[in-house]
Parts: C-alpha cells; structure tokens; sequence
C-alpha cells in the first residue's frame, strides 16, 4: 500500500519534466514523442476536467481551451513554461482532446445502434443530440479525409475547433505565418461543410 | 483527387472570395478555362464558404461537458466531502453526479448528488429550490425521498439523500412488463407522494420512471421533488403563482430554450402541454406527468413521442395518444384519458381525485395488494451491504431502512404548514416527552414480547435514527435507544441485547431478520425520531423476526407544551399493560425514569453521548455535562452513577491518578446509592472500585448486586467473569463470560476475553480455539496476538512467543512496557540473554511506566527470582493493579513455591489453595 503510493508520487513528480522533454521531442519534428506524450495529457485532462466538473468555480471552464491550459499549468514545470511550450503543449492536447470526445460519441453511438437503445436514449446525462453527435464524428471522418490531401489544413482544423487555439498560436505551433492558417482555415471549412453535406444528400 | 489538385482548386478559391462579389464569375470562368470540373469543384466549395454550421462553427464543448459530467469519478471516490466519503458512482442526474457516500459522522450511507456548476451559479434560486426540495422531504412522507442535507463544502455544492437500495421504474419497466396489479400498486404510490407534496404547496415538475424507484419490499420512493427546476426542465418563473399569466410568456424565449443543448433532452416526454409551451404550470401538471408514466406502464410505450425535441413538444401538444389495447379494462382506460387531458381544466384538478379513481378500480378489480406497504417486512433476503448493491444494480441504489411505512402512510401529511427549525431553546422541555416515551416503548416491548405464546423473550433495540436533520441530535437518537434497553434490562425474564451489539448495525440497512438470527433474539425494536417545529415524533416498531411480522408499531407525536397531558397519557398506558404483565416491582423500576428533570436528561444523555466515544478529553467532556446536570437536579442519582463510572473509566486508563480518580468514583457511587439503592450501574461502578482496593469480598458482593438488579448488563457479566478468573473460580467465569457473550454478540474483545480466561484455567486447547475464532475477525488485535503468544509460551515454543510479542509492540506502535516484559522473558527462555539483558535495561532506564509486577515476570525469566520478589514488593507497595493476577499468571509459575510470595499472596487477599 505504501509502496503503492510513494510510486505513484514519484511517477507524478517526472512526469512534468517528461512532457517538456517529449514536447521539445515532437516540436522538432519526432513523431514518436507525440504518441507518448499522448496518453500522459489524455489522461491528465480527463482528470481535470472532471474536477471541474465537480467544483462551482468554474462558470465556463469546460471550454476546451482553458481545460487545456489548466493541464499545460499542472503538467509542466513553472520555469520550462513559455509561450512556445505552450503552444506546442496546446497542439498535443487539441489532438488528445479530439480523440476523446469523437471516441465518447463513437462509443455511444455504437451503444445505440447495438441495440441498447434504452441506455442512451434514457440517459438524463445526455447533452449531446443525437444528429449532433452524428455531425462531429462525420466531421471527425472527413477531417481524416482532409488530412491524407493535405494535412496541416486538417491540423488547422483540430488546434482551433478541439484546442482553442488562437491563430498566432497555430502558426507558432504549425511554423507558418497566420495569413496561412487563416487561409487554411477558411479553405479547410468550407471543403468540410461540403463533405458533410454529401454524406447527408 | 491529390494534393496538387487541391491546392489548384484551393488557390483559385481563395483569388475568388478576395475580389468583388461582381467580378468573381468572370474570374473563375477566366481562372479554369475549359477545366469544367475544376469549376465546378471550386463552385461548389465557394457556395459553403458564406454557410453557417450548427457542427463546425461550435465548437464541441457541449461534448466534453457532457463526458467529463458522465464518465469519470476516479478523483472523488475514497475523497472525504464534508463528513460523506464518497464510495462509489451510482448514476447522474439532471442535476449533476450522484454518488453513494458513508457517512462518517452518522455512521450510515447516504447518497450525495453534487450539483452541477452552472446549476450552482444561480445561488438565490439554489437556494429556493433546495428549500423546496428540502420541504418536500420534511413532509417525511414514506414516499418522498428523504433529504438529509444540503451542503458546501470546497466549494461544492451537494444534496445528502437516503440511500435507497432499489430500481428505478424505468429499469424495472425495461426488464419486465408488469402486471396490472403491480401497476396499480406502483402509481398509487408515486400519486400519494406528489398529493402530499401538493399539499404543501409543492409541484414536482419532473415525475418520470427515472425519477420513481423501487425498493425490494415493493416500497415506492419519488425522488426530486422541486429540483426539476434546477435542471432546467422547468421554465415557469413562480412557482407560488398557480395562476395563469399568459402576459410574462414569452414564445421566443421559449423557442430559444428548446433548442438550447440537452438540458431537457430525455424528459420532454413528461412534460405536460402547458410545461412544453413554457406557460405557468400548477399541479395539474404533476397529474398529466403521471399519467404519461401510467400509460407507459400499461403500454410499454410513451403515449407522446418523437425523435427530435421538437416533434417530442409538438406530439404532446397535438396529437392524440394510441389507444390502449383491447386488454386494458376501460376503467383505467378513462383513468388515463383523463389524465392526459390536454387542457387542464377537463384534467383530474388534483393528484388525490386521481388517486382515488385509481383507488376505487383497485377496489373493483379485488386486486390483492401485495404491492402496498402494509407489511413493510421483505421476506425477501435484502442486500445488506452497499458494496454488494453497487455491483447488483447500476441505478440510483439507495437503501435504509424499511421502516414504518404503515404509521406513516396512515399518518396525516396534510399538515405541511410546519417549518423546519433546530430545536434551540426548548429542546430540554422535549426531554420529559423521550423519558415518558422510553418508559412507554419499553412497556409495549416487553409486553409483546411477554403475550406472544411462542416467545423466547428476546429483544434487540436498534439504534434509533437520528432524523430530525440536526447531526446535533444524534445524541438523543442514541440516547433513547440506550435508555429503552436499559429500561427493559431491568426486567428479569427478558433477554436484551447490550446497545454495544445493537450499535454495530447502526447506519447499516440489513433486515431484521438477519439481525435477529445474529444476535440470538426473536424480536426486533427499531424507530425512529423526527422534528417539525416545535414537535418531537418518534416512531417505533417491534418486528417479530421468526414470521417477519410487525407486531407493534406506534407513533408519538409531542408538542412542548402538551408535555403534562403527555406524561397522563402515557402513565395511563404505562399502567394498562403492567396490571397484565408486570410485577410491582418491575412496574416501578419503568415508571420510575419518567419522574425526572428534563433538563438534567438531556444533560445526561449528552454525557452519555461523549463518555462512549471513550478517550481522556470525551470523558472530562461527559464530566462536564455531568455536573450541568447535577446543577440543574441536585438529587439526580444516575448523574452521579455516570461520574462514579466516568472516574473509574479514567483512573482504569491511567488518564487520571488512581489518588485523584478513585475518592471522586466512590464519593460519586456514595451518594447515587443514597438517592437509589437501586442503580445496577453503581452496584457495578463499586465493584470495579473494590477490586483495585483487593477488596474482593466486598467486590463479588457488588458485582451479584448488579446482576440481581439488572440481569441483562452484558458488561458486568464480563467483568465478574474476569473478575471469578482471577479468583481462581474457572468454571463459574467461563460460565460467565458465555452469557455475556449471550447478551453481547458483537462485543469486539469476546474472544481475547475468553481466551485468556481459559489461559488462566490452564486449559490451553480450549484457549487456542477462542484465539483461533477471533483472529478471523481481526488478525491485528492486541488481545489476539498477544494470545497466541501466550499460546505458544505455554508450549514452551519461545521462539514462536516472541514472533508474537512483537506483533503486538507493532501494533501498539513499539511503545508497551508490558509486553516488553514479556518479550524479554521469552527471549531468556530461548538463551537470548543479551536480547532479553537489552529490553531490561531499556525498561530499567527507560521513561515510561512499567507495572514493577510485569517486571518481575523478566526477572522470573532471566532467572533473578530475589529482583522478582523485590520488584513484586515494589508494586505492592505502589497498589500495582497487576497484583489481582497473581494467582492465576502462569508466568509467575517458577515463584509459586517461594514463601515470600505465598506471603505476598496472602497480603493482598489471595488464597493459594485457591489456586491448585
């Protein structure tokens, strides 16, 4: 029991000093450091969120974007902070949270069409409708699609839609100029909305 | 397509939207040529680029509030809210998460309901609401839910529960199709319960199968009463205006909240036309909401449904529901239509006119009610522990108790005009109520324990539960329950359980049946007390376990200043039953409590409440009170038994010099003797006082007074025993401890206390097996391990002895000076004499105290019999309490022919040939 929990604290200890080194890792240019990282920041999200969830403070915390900083602030030694840190943190987290929340609705889609039906559709948690929820992972799909044409146009996609991200913030994290993610982003939306209006006609 | 292509279709694109809108058809003409495909690629795209998108223009917080609210609770289980340690997630509500949670500081389970923040933020309506809520649960109708607080804490904000172990109806109508009588049976419940709350002046809002659960015993529980509005499926703005007032409704705003994400999603069904057009709603619309539950339980269907939120509105304000089949007797078929009245002026105007059609069809049919409460005992085994219940059902659990479902539903509701407050000043006035109501329970126990031909004259007094709201009061629930069971103690030919076992159960929901199997008895008292206003109810009911039967079950609801008429009124009754049942004398030792002072009860009770929390500050705490007591009524003899007990309890744990402790105990029993010759207690507090003096004549004497006054003291039978154990008298200990073990089931220490009864009889086999038992409740004892030392000594296994010796100082925390002794006699008897060398001089030198008598038990071992003689002598000297064993402690076996300690013997009281 002891043992248990001397461990946990040290594992908890490491871990921000692991992050800035994976993050460092990922942001010049190593893919593995992402798939690391990935799991470290899904879970401590999840925990945070979850903790505001439970904490009246918090009025509209569950913005993504401030959950996101929360956990950059919590995982991430106060002198290794900076606004590039950051960024890049935002960028990981953007994409752990996309993969969350498609991940949730995919689940409970699947618990619908598997013939649970009553589960989900008594569920008094339910905020999500069940046409948006439909909506957000067809969007996840063609963000998919998007990304095998062109992939930072995806990414753009996934830093300000699932991360908050400013625009300055996504050329920082992408390496381009902001005229490029507005550009991107406007292109990127308007190729989205006509792959989800073929899906439905 | 690839990657060039995009980029062509997506540099044409953007050219497009940077030029006037005039200009662009030339352009992109101009732009892909005779390329008609990439026209109309980048058409196509132009056209979305103006588009406004529900999905991709919001982003999906809805999503991850949704989830996160939804899925994980790893962070708050095992965390301590307030005084609720959170156990484990039992489900989420409109209102936010619900969790099963103990309560530390009452000892039982409850379910806490954390509020979500947004519903938090609104601290003005919060706090209407769970006022309401609060209300609604004061009606302390066996229906409605109980509320047991509303709370803060780290700035989260919560509603304590009942915990109810059951289903809810919407579970039980997804598993099952239900009969009619089952139906009936069912919504004649949930109706009762929304009628009361009416009465109150208070709607629901929310009733659907989610918020309807079901015990075991066929129990029905609303839940939520008021709180639809937090969760903001209500939208009417005063819910004091039963009135239409069309002027504040507002068609747009309601639109708007329609579609506003999820916040009704799931219970628009429910809702009655006038709640869907979000006009002002009275109780009528509680009514449509239970007849759209009624004819989903009769069809298995919702009467008005649809897939969007929308249609879900416009079928409940339009259409017409299916007509029921061909099976369903026309008279619940109108039941239902009028229910589902569109305009609420043709609606049954109230839930008890429904009620009562339902009622009458009940009736009609002859429908065998096994639904209704009229038994509240399940014969069904109930699961008794909430962990076994997480596992078992995913819905909102919940249990407690199935208690007194009957006093209560014959019981008035309608008087809903009280509010609540804290007793505050008056408090001490209700105390002569409890005493006269004690006398009385304890009359109507023992006399149904009496006339019940098949009787074995057995009783267990459960805790009774504290809720009246204020944790404050905690003393008096546990109170009268003690003062019951040492009210009927007294009565000779009825068993009664010691409140020590009885207490075990406190907070826990397990059936009475089960307790009566374990604690050896046939019938069972449990109650309970409640406070609106100015008036105490306490509720009590004797079960009898064998045919699960109630066979009394009586409610007691006192105004402060009808306490005269009540003392009367109970006398009369007091006198009813013992001219049948009693002896005189019996009949006096009960009417005796009720000539008390109030206040100087209360004041006991209260010192009560801290002296069984033990400890040195608890105890000069319960002195305190004591003494308040004794101010108030000079002549109060039980105050004056409780400080006698109190003094020895504290010389007995050293917190106090035996010089100080011991002339306050016996002054104290003195003078409780003088006003009352009669406390079992005192006769008990002496004995105790008069085997520290080796008075043990005198001792025996007072330890039969007691027995003879109170034959149910499970705590004097086990002190005599210990007591005629270290007499040398092992047969009549044994037989001793038996019957406190008898009376006593749980007693914690049971099997260390006759284990080393038989220890001293020599009679190790015997020893070993109590060892043996009580190692499987607690591996960890003291007493325990310290036996299995013992055990093993005995066998001359030293080297085994000291394993256990050292378990005990590991778990008293290295710090005993007595096993120490011990510890360094085996290790002398195994030839580690440097070990045992170290541990004497540790003791020799050391700080702390040791008993110079567990000293001498070292010297015995290293061999050093004149250091032993002295060191006895040296605790003579002292008055070492340890000396009472000097007759029957093995370890002092290699002394036993010494003439000096055949000398000691006899100086202190004890016959060697006692001892052969």
């Amino acid at each position: 029991m002891k043992t248990e929990l001397t461990n946990q604290l040290a594992m908890r200890s490491e871990t921000p000093d692991e992050i800035t080194e994976l993050l460092n890792e990922w942001s010049s240019g190593d893919e593995l450091a992402l798939e690391q990282l990935m799991p470290l920041v899904y879970e401590e999200l999840r925990k945070m969120a979850n903790h505001y969830m439970h904490s009246k403070d918090v009025g509209n915390t569950l913005q993504p974007t401030a959950l996101i900083h929360e956990v950059y602030l919590k995982l991430v030694k106060q002198e290794k902070q900076n606004w590039e840190n950051r960024t890049h943190f935002f960028g990981v987290a953007s994409k752990a949270m996309r993969h969350i929340l498609v991940d949730y609705l995919r689940n409970r889609r699947y618990l619908k069409r598997g013939g649970d039906v009553k589960k989900v559709e008594f569920d008094e948690s339910i905020i999500v409708s069940n046409e948006r929820a439909v909506g957000l992972i067809e969007l996840d799909e063609a963000l998919n699609r998007l990304s095998e044409l062109h992939e930072r146009k995806s990414r753009v996609v996934e830093l300000k839609y699932f991360g908050g991200l400013s625009n300055e913030e996504m050329a920082e994290v992408l390496n381009v100029s902001s005229k490029t993610i507005i550009r991107d982003w406007q292109f990127a939306r308007s190729w989205l909305l006509r792959e989800l209006s073929d899906r439905k006609t | 397509m690839n990657q060039e292509r995009l980029l062509k279709i997506e540099e044409i694109y953007h050219d497009v939207l940077d030029i006037p809108l005039e200009k662009r058809s030339s352009f992109l003409a101009d732009a892909c040529g005779d390329d008609l495909e990439l026209l109309r690629e980048v058409e196509s795209l132009l056209s979305f680029a103006e588009k406004s998108s529900s999905i991709i223009d919001s982003p999906p917080m809805d999503v991850a509030a949704e989830i996160f609210s939804h899925n994980e609770h790893s962070d708050i289980i095992d965390k301590e809210i307030g005084h609720y340690k959170i156990l484990s997630h039992i489900g989420t509500g409109g209102m936010g998460d619900v969790f099963i949670a103990e309560d530390l500081k009452l000892e039982r389970y409850a379910a806490i309901k954390f509020i979500k923040p947004e519903i938090a933020q609104l601290p003005d309506q919060l706090r209407r609401f769970l006022r309401e809520a609060k209300t609604a649960s004061l009606l302390n109708h066996p229906n409605i839910i109980t509320v047991y607080e509303i709370g803060e804490t780290d700035n989260i904000q919560f509603i304590a529960t009942e915990y109810i172990d059951g289903k809810t109806l919407r579970k039980i109508m997804s598993e099952s199709s239900l009969t009619l009588n089952e139906t009936l049976a069912i919504i004649l419940q949930v109706a009762t319960a929304v009628h009361a709350a009416h009465t109150a002046g208070i709607i629901h809002r929310d009733i659907k199968p989610e918020n309807i659960i079901l015990r075991e015993d066929k129990l029905v529980k609303v839940l939520d009463f008021g709180l639809a509005k937090l969760a903001g499926t209500d939208f009417e703005k005063n819910s004091k205006d039963n009135s239409l007032d069309k002027s504040k409704l507002n068609p747009k705003n309601s639109n708007q909240q329609l579609t506003s994400p999820g916040l009704m999603m799931g219970t628009i069904a429910y809702m009655s036309p006038e709640q869907a057009r979000v006009e002002l709603i009275d109780k009528r619309s509680d009514v449509w909401s239970i007849g759209v539950v009624l004819y989903e339980m009769v069809s298995g269907q919702k009467p008005f449904d649809g897939k969007t939120a929308k249609e879900k509105v416009d079928a409940i304000l339009e259409n017409e529901f299916e007509p029921l089949g061909e099976n369903v007797p026309i008279e619940l078929k109108k039941i239902i239509s009028k229910a589902l009245e569109k305009d609420a002026d043709k609606r049954y105007q109230t839930a008890q006119d429904f009620l009562h059609d339902i009622n009458n069809l009940q009736k009609d049919f002859a429908v065998e009610n096994e639904f209704t409460n009229d038994n509240s005992v399940s014969t069904k085994k109930h699961i008794t522990s909430p962990n076994e219940s997480r596992n078992s059902s995913p819905n909102y659990l919940p249990t407690n108790s199935d208690r007194f479902s009957n006093d209560q539903t014959n019981s008035n509701v309608s008087s809903a005009e009280y509010v609540f407050t804290k007793a505050g000043k008056h408090k001490f006035l209700s105390i002569g109520v409890f005493a006269s109501f004690i006398a009385a329970l304890a009359i109507g126990v023992y006399f149904y324990s009496m006339t019940n031909p098949q009787t074995d004259n057995s009783v267990a007094v459960m805790p009774f539960i504290n809720e009246t709201g204020d944790p404050n009061m905690e003393y008096l629930s546990d109170g009268i329950s003690e003062s019951i069971i040492n009210s009927l103690s007294q009565l000779a030919d009825l068993k009664v359980i010691a409140s020590n076992s009885t207490f075990q159960y406190k907070g826990k929901d397990v059936q009475p049946e089960e307790i009566a199997d374990t604690l050896g008895v046939k019938f069972i008292l449990r109650g309970r007390i409640l406070q609106r206003g100015d008036t105490f109810q306490v509720i009590a009911e004797m079960i009898n376990s064998k045919d699960k039967t109630k066979i009394w079950g009586e409610q007691f609801d006192r105004k402060m200043a009808d306490v005269l008429n009540l003392e009367t009124e109970i006398s009369q009754k007091i006198a009813d039953r013992m001219q049948l049942h009693l002896t005189n004398a019996e009949q006096q030792k009960l009417v005796k409590s009720k000539k008390i002072n109030p206040k100087a009860y209360d004041l006991l009770l209260k010192g009560r409440f801290y002296q069984a929390k033990s400890g040195d500050e608890n105890s000069r705490k319960a002195l305190e009170y004591y003494n308040q007591a004794l101010a108030v009524d000079p002549n109060y003899a039980n105050a004056y038994a409780a400080i006698a007990d109190t003094y020895v309890y504290l010389r007995v744990n050293s917190f106090l010099n035996p010089k100080e402790a011991l002339p306050k105990a016996k002054a104290a029993a003195q003078r409780a003797l003088e006003l009352n010759e009669n406390l079992a207690e005192v006769h008990y507090t002496l004995a105790r006082i008069k085997t520290t003096e080796w008075n043990w004549s005198e001792a025996e004497r007072e330890y039969k007074r007691a027995i003879e006054l109170n034959p149910n003291l499970a705590s004097v039978y086990g002190a005599y025993a210990f007591f005629l154990s270290t007499q040398g008298r092992h047969e009549e200990a044994i037989t001793f401890i038996k019957k406190t073990r008898e009376l006593d089931p749980l007693r914690q220490h049971i099997y260390p206390d006759t284990g080393i009864i038989y220890y001293f009889a020599r009679q190790y086999e015997l020893a070993e097996v109590q060892y043996e038992n009580g190692r499987e409740l607690n591996p960890k004892n003291v007493g325990i391990l310290y036996g299995f030392g013992f055990m093993a000594a005995a066998r001359r296994d030293y080297k085994e002895a000291i394993n256990y010796y050292k378990k005990v100082l590991k778990v008293l925390g290295g710090k005993h000076t007595g096993v120490k002794c011990y510890l360094g006699f085996a290790f002398a008897k195994t030839g580690q004499m440097r070990e045992a060398g170290a541990i004497l001089k540790d003791l020799e030198t050391g700080r702390e105290y040791v008993s110079p008598v567990e000293l001498s038990m070292l010297y015995i071992g290293l061999g050093e019999n004149d250091k032993a003689i002295a060191s006895l002598e040296k605790g003579y000297a002292e008055h070492d309490s340890q000396l009472q064993f000097l007759g029957v402690e093995p370890h002092f076996d290699g002394l036993r022919k010494d003439p000096r300690f055949i000398e000691l013997m006899k100086r202190v009281g004890l016959s060697p040939e006692n001892y052969e």
